[in-house]
């Protein structure tokens, strides 16, 4: 077992509610496809995952631990999340523009 | 060898660590021992690599390293407190840690323990004692354990007391604790650490007139 993509994942599906609730978002902001919109879902996304940083980061101190002992840094989790979150946003863009 | 060298940590302006030398080799178990919030914590952190000093130098046979824990099969640390997460199950830690289930059952008899159990329903002396098995029976070369004593039945401690002799053969091991009987009988060498530095001591006597055990230890 791949111990650093393990840990990736492992810290990734904590979120899966935001995420949820991320494509349900994009999707009421996106179907209107107007450039307003779409800056309006970009600040709210800087928002959302600068409100779940700060409660995660100081919650988080002792939890970290395990993910170091996979050799992960705090950086590269919240790296990979925040990727994985733009990616969800921009395929769902991509969706919705084309096929609605 | 690994040595941590001239460590230097403030908090609110306050010198925790100041004057750190520690050399732990192969073949030997190395103690850090001292007073409650004196800095053995913070320095593990240090060495570990998940804690930034304003100077440090941490030291691998004399090669200088970054970030020690994200160097691949290098080092684990053991927190004071449960490291795993509460949701994952024991046979996912043992997959991921490369650690026979069964021969952690085997070596702890009496351990009640299911594959399939999640590490939150582990009694918290149960998850200390496959935590510590599972980061002594990695591939890594150095183990560090803060307080890896704590909540651990008695029997159990002398079995993990012989898994660390054992280990310490081809790992380097540091250990900090508050039982210091443990310490004593485990270790070939130990520090105290007091008013910020570092202090190898030979014996008893040392820690008395040092301050760190009692009169009437003796």
């Amino acid at each position: 077992m791949n111990k650093k993509l393990f840990g990736l994942i492992y810290f990734l599906k904590q979120f899966w509610l935001v995420f949820l609730v991320e494509i349900f978002c994009s999707k009421r902001f996106y179907s209107e496809i107007k450039p307003h919109a779409i800056s309006s879902a970009i600040y709210l996304k800087i928002l959302l995952w600068a409100i779940l940083f700060l409660l995660f980061n100081s919650n988080y101190k002792n939890k970290y631990f395990f993910y170091y002992n996979l050799g992960l840094s705090k950086m590269q989790l919240w790296i990979f999340t925040w990727t994985c979150s733009v990616l969800i946003s921009i395929i769902t863009f991509i969706i919705l523009y084309h096929y609605f | 060898m690994l040595e941590a060298d001239g460590i230097q940590y403030t908090r609110k302006g306050r010198a925790i660590l100041n004057r750190i030398y520690i050399a732990a080799k192969e073949n030997e178990v190395t103690g850090i021992v001292g007073s409650n919030g004196c800095g053995k914590s913070t320095l593990m952190q240090i060495m570990f690599g998940s804690l930034k000093a304003e100077y440090a130098s941490i030291r691998l046979n004399g090669v200088k390293l970054k970030s020690p824990y994200s160097e691949k099969n290098l080092i684990n640390y053991l927190p004071q407190f449960t490291g795993l997460p509460k949701g994952i199950k024991v046979t996912t830690v043992c997959k991921l840690y490369n650690v026979s289930f069964t021969d952690l059952k085997q070596y702890f008899e009496n351990i009640k323990i299911q594959e399939n159990q999640t590490i939150g329903s582990l009694s918290k002396g149960t998850q200390r004692l496959l935590e510590l098995y599972v980061y002594l029976s990695t591939e890594n070369k150095v183990i560090l354990l803060d307080e890896p004593f704590s909540y651990i039945m008695p029997l159990h401690i002398e079995k993990i007391k012989t898994l660390i002799r054992q280990k310490a053969k081809d790992k380097i091991i540091i250990l900090t604790d508050h039982m210091y009987q443990h310490i004593h009988s485990l270790c070939q060498k130990i520090y105290l650490i007091k008013n910020a530095a570092t202090i190898e001591v030979n014996d008893e006597d040392d820690l008395i007139r040092l301050g760190y055990l009692p009169d009437t230890f003796r």
